[in-house]
């Protein structure tokens, strides 16, 4: 009896287990991840490019970043055409990232070296440290600004 | 007459004495230069230097450039930026250095290096060119 109604709470647990599973990779990742940021990363950039471009791929709560360092020839910029922005859920295109980066390169003074802007549906939010010629953002979707992920300073 | 005829002679002389005009940009930031400095030279070449990562622009106090022919070219912020676009666009990973001749009266040399991230560009005549071994 005992036995019994143990091994109906295993093959339960399976069942729901395969069940979100089966539904996160039909594309609603949300369900397991957690949503998260997309962080880009410039620091001490050449004339034309960079030595070193980085780009994590998005993990399982769905971080993803892309870090650009030392003069070099590369351009900083994701390879994916689709940029995955939080928890998993594909918005923002390479076009998009690149008119963010534009829109973020516009904004930053020498009186205003950090601040917040809004693309479309995404909230992006900056700082640019001078000594180290360091730009850093992270862009945030709807659901993140929500759940205050976009409230924090952007650390150094 | 003769004292406007002689002061004439050396003003022109001064003046096309030399204007070897070079600019370097070395570890400039995003937004700028921390160190903007132009050194003018009695034989009329200047050198300007922009230098780590500031809020000033890289800008050129204007420098009168005379050619053989007596044209005076004056070279200044927009000749500055015009040159530029085209040695920026010249410049790649596998042809950092190079020269070029712009409207058929300057000759513009450039160098960059990466791994100090500094670029060197070089203006002036053809005449001071050919004086310096290049066939043009």
């Amino acid at each position: 009896m005992f036995k019994t109604k143990n091994m109906k709470k295993i093959i339960l647990f399976v069942f729901a287990f395969i069940a979100i599973k089966s539904i996160a990779n039909n594309g609603d990742t949300r369900l397991l991840a957690a949503p998260t940021w997309t962080k880009v990363v410039k620091e001490n950039g050449g004339i034309f490019g960079y030595k070193y471009v980085n780009q994590d791929p998005p993990n399982p709560s769905g971080n993803q970043s892309l870090l650009c360092a030392t003069p070099g020839w590369h351009r900083c910029r994701f390879n994916s055409t689709a940029i995955v922005v939080g928890g998993g859920t594909v918005g923002l295109t390479s076009e998009d990232f690149e008119a963010i980066d534009a829109k973020v390169m516009s904004s930053i003074t020498e009186t205003e070296p950090s601040g917040i802007l809004v693309y479309n549906a995404y909230t992006v939010k900056y700082k640019y440290n001078v000594n180290s010629n360091k730009i850093k953002y992270k862009i945030f979707n709807q659901d993140e600004v929500n759940a205050g992920l976009s409230n924090a300073e952007v650390e150094d | 007459m003769k004292k406007v005829i002689a002061l004439c002679a050396c003003l022109l002389g001064f003046l096309s004495t030399s204007a070897i005009v070079t600019y370097t940009k070395s570890n400039g930031g995003w937004f700028g230069y921390k160190h903007v400095e132009q050194q003018t030279w009695n034989n009329g070449d200047s050198h300007l230097h922009c230098v780590d990562p500031g809020w000033t622009r890289c800008r050129v106090t204007s420098v009168n450039m005379i050619l053989p022919s007596g044209e005076v070219i004056v070279f200044d912020e927009n000749l500055m930026n015009t040159i530029d676009a085209v040695v920026m666009r010249s410049v790649t990973e596998s042809n950092p250095n190079g020269n070029f001749i712009y409207d058929n009266k300057l000759f513009v040399r450039y160098k960059y290096n990466v791994d100090k991230n500094k670029l060197k560009v070089e203006v002036m005549t053809l005449d001071e060119a050919r004086a310096e071994g290049y066939n043009v």
